[in-house]
């Protein structure tokens, strides 16, 4: 049971924040300037609060104004942005270092190298590595100290998408195996919402809501908060069928697959797609498998450009609501989409996610 | 050759270059770790080896060191002795250690400190197991630098330890000595044995700091 209820005062900036976490995956969400790193470095022992108290199960980590446990004393994991893995250390030694400092009381590293994954890639050097690799060995060597509290600090940002999703797998296999109390701090809703069971999102130095994940994400507690969650295309159905391979929700007169999900037939549901993985059709073109399912003939009613980055809005006679798309510049080159226009455009099926029930 | 001279050299370089680093690493681990009022003129301050003419630095540790100075009635009574040629090339050399080596500290990235911590080092358990191996380099070639400016000195040590030959005479001193006594043989295979030292540790120096750079970032 992780107990944070900390102030901390600079020149331009405070922080005031207070939560727990049990055995459990709390995601610290918010633009960046929200106080995330600043509220993990005090958990971590990095930095000290002004105000306020730190309780890790029995463990008081920080009182003001008497207790401040170093951060070789905490006993807590972190996982650091960039890794920091030890550059003049194999992957081996690199999960073995805390053990130095344990009395026998980690786990092995063999086990540990062979739950990650990084058994062929002991002897390796971290600049011999891929960033999921490197990833991999950083939780290892957070893990083998057997912490009860686990810090990552935007622990997907320098990774592909494959990987990440199978390292996001991974973290949530472990945090189930091990019991641990696993706090992240991410940007990214996506990691948000496959990591987190509550979700704090943070703006200024304080949480403007803290929830279960899909509770917050349905029904933000302010304006403010709906906005750094940038909701769009979220909408709301009724589980028609349900499979290993999706499910059907029946929105408005359409039908849009989803990805399985723990769901049952006749059940509301909350389901949303990001901007960017609704895709349009380039006609005569073969069409990506994930593409084939959830195909609209629309009407563009919005067409601009932001930065490098085109922002579409498009409706359609079956379409309850309005779907908005998010490319880069030079995307669809050649389409001529402009507003107005016509256009085909799909819901990656592999994208469309339904919310746990809130 | 003056083979004497180069002894005694070889020895008061080792002396002191074991003081500049002893000193310096501490030093260099202060004014890269730590951020305090009036740092600016503590780094300047040690730069001042560097621009001061030795006669000026040389008075200034007989000041320290003479009759007069705070040391003597301590019972300490090195002027013109073996000890002040040290202790004079320790502060020409300090500078140079302190400025190779406080640069190599201070390119470890201080996450990599912070991840030991958070796995239960100690901070000089850090200190030997993370900072000090990713800046070897750095600090080798300090302690090289440091070395050869040492076995140079010429100026600071002649104010405060002399040029007494078979104690205090280094070899610089001793290249002095045998110019104006026009003995240039023996001038010259001394100047030639100074140059081909100082060549040798610079370019090692030089070597050193390329692999360095080339590796930061990776291992070590």
């Amino acid at each position: 049971m992780l107990r944070v209820n900390i102030e901390k005062h600079l020149p331009d900036f405070s922080l005031r924040v207070t939560f727990e976490a049990h055995n459990e995956f709390l995601v610290l969400f918010g633009p960046s300037g929200a106080g995330k790193s600043l509220t993990l470095g005090s958990i971590a022992g990095l930095v000290r609060p002004d105000a306020g108290k730190i309780q890790l199960d029995d463990h008081l980590l920080f009182r003001h104004p008497d207790v401040f446990v170093p951060i070789h004393r905490r006993g807590i994991g972190v996982v650091f942005q960039g890794y920091a893995l030890f550059p003049h250390m194999t992957v081996a030694q690199n999960v073995a270092y805390g053990l130095r400092y344990m009395q026998g009381r980690g786990a092995r590293v063999m086990d540990m190298l062979h739950r990650l994954h990084l058994d062929e890639l002991a002897h390796r050097y971290p600049h011999q590595l891929s960033g999921g690799q490197q990833q991999r060995v950083a939780l290892g060597r957070a893990l083998i100290v057997k912490p009860s509290l686990l810090l990552l600090d935007e622990p997907f940002s320098a990774l592909d998408m494959a990987v990440r999703e199978r390292l996001q797998a991974d973290i949530v296999q472990i945090q189930r195996d091990l019991q641990l109390t696993v706090m992240v701090i991410t940007h990214n809703l996506d990691d948000a919402f496959v990591l987190g069971d509550k979700l704090a999102v943070l703006k200024d130095g304080a949480i403007l809501q803290l929830g279960a994940i899909g509770e917050v994400y349905n029904s933000p507690a302010t304006a403010a908060v709906a906005e750094i969650l940038g909701v769009s295309n979220i909408w709301r159905g009724k589980v028609a069928s349900s499979a290993e391979d999706g499910v059907d929700i029946q929105w408005g007169n359409c039908r849009v697959r989803s990805q399985p999900a723990p769901v049952s037939v006749g059940e509301a549901v909350t389901f949303y797609i990001r901007p960017e993985d609704v895709k349009v059709i380039r006609p005569q073109r073969p069409i990506a498998p994930a593409l084939r399912a959830n195909m609209f003939d629309a009407r563009i009613t919005h067409f601009s450009h932001r930065g490098g980055t085109v922002v579409m809005t498009v409706v359609a006679p079956e379409l309850p609501a309005p779907v908005h798309l998010r490319f880069p510049q030079r995307g669809y080159r050649g389409l001529n989409l402009r507003e107005g226009g016509a256009v085909q455009v799909s819901l990656r099926m592999d994208a469309v996610r339904i919310l746990p029930p809130g | 050759m003056p083979w004497q001279p180069l002894i005694l050299s070889l020895q008061v370089a080792a002396a002191a270059t074991v003081i500049a680093v002893l000193t310096g690493l501490t030093l260099a681990l202060w004014l890269a770790k730590k951020e305090f009022r009036g740092k600016s003129v503590v780094e300047t301050a040690l730069n001042l080896p560097l621009i001061l003419p030795p006669t000026v630095l040389g008075y200034y540790l007989l000041l320290v060191l003479g009759r007069s100075g705070p040391l003597y009635p301590l019972g300490v009574r090195i002027v013109f002795t073996w000890g002040a040629a040290v202790i004079a090339s320790a502060v020409v050399a300090l500078p140079l250690f302190v400025q190779s080596s406080r640069a190599a500290i201070a390119a470890v990235d201080p996450m990599l400190e912070k991840a030991a911590g958070s796995l239960g080092a100690p901070p000089w358990r850090v200190l030997l197991d993370v900072t000090l191996p990713l800046s070897w380099r750095g600090i080798l070639a300090g302690t090289m630098l440091a070395f050869a400016r040492s076995f140079g000195e010429f100026g600071a040590t002649l104010m405060v330890a002399g040029n007494i030959p078979g104690k205090t005479q280094t070899l610089p001193l001793a290249i002095y000595d045998l110019v104006q006594a026009n003995k240039l043989a023996e001038a010259n295979s001394a100047v030639l044995l100074m140059t081909a030292v100082a060549f040798g540790l610079l370019f090692l120096v030089r070597h050193l700091e390329k692999r360095a750079n080339s590796k930061r970032g990776t291992h070590a």
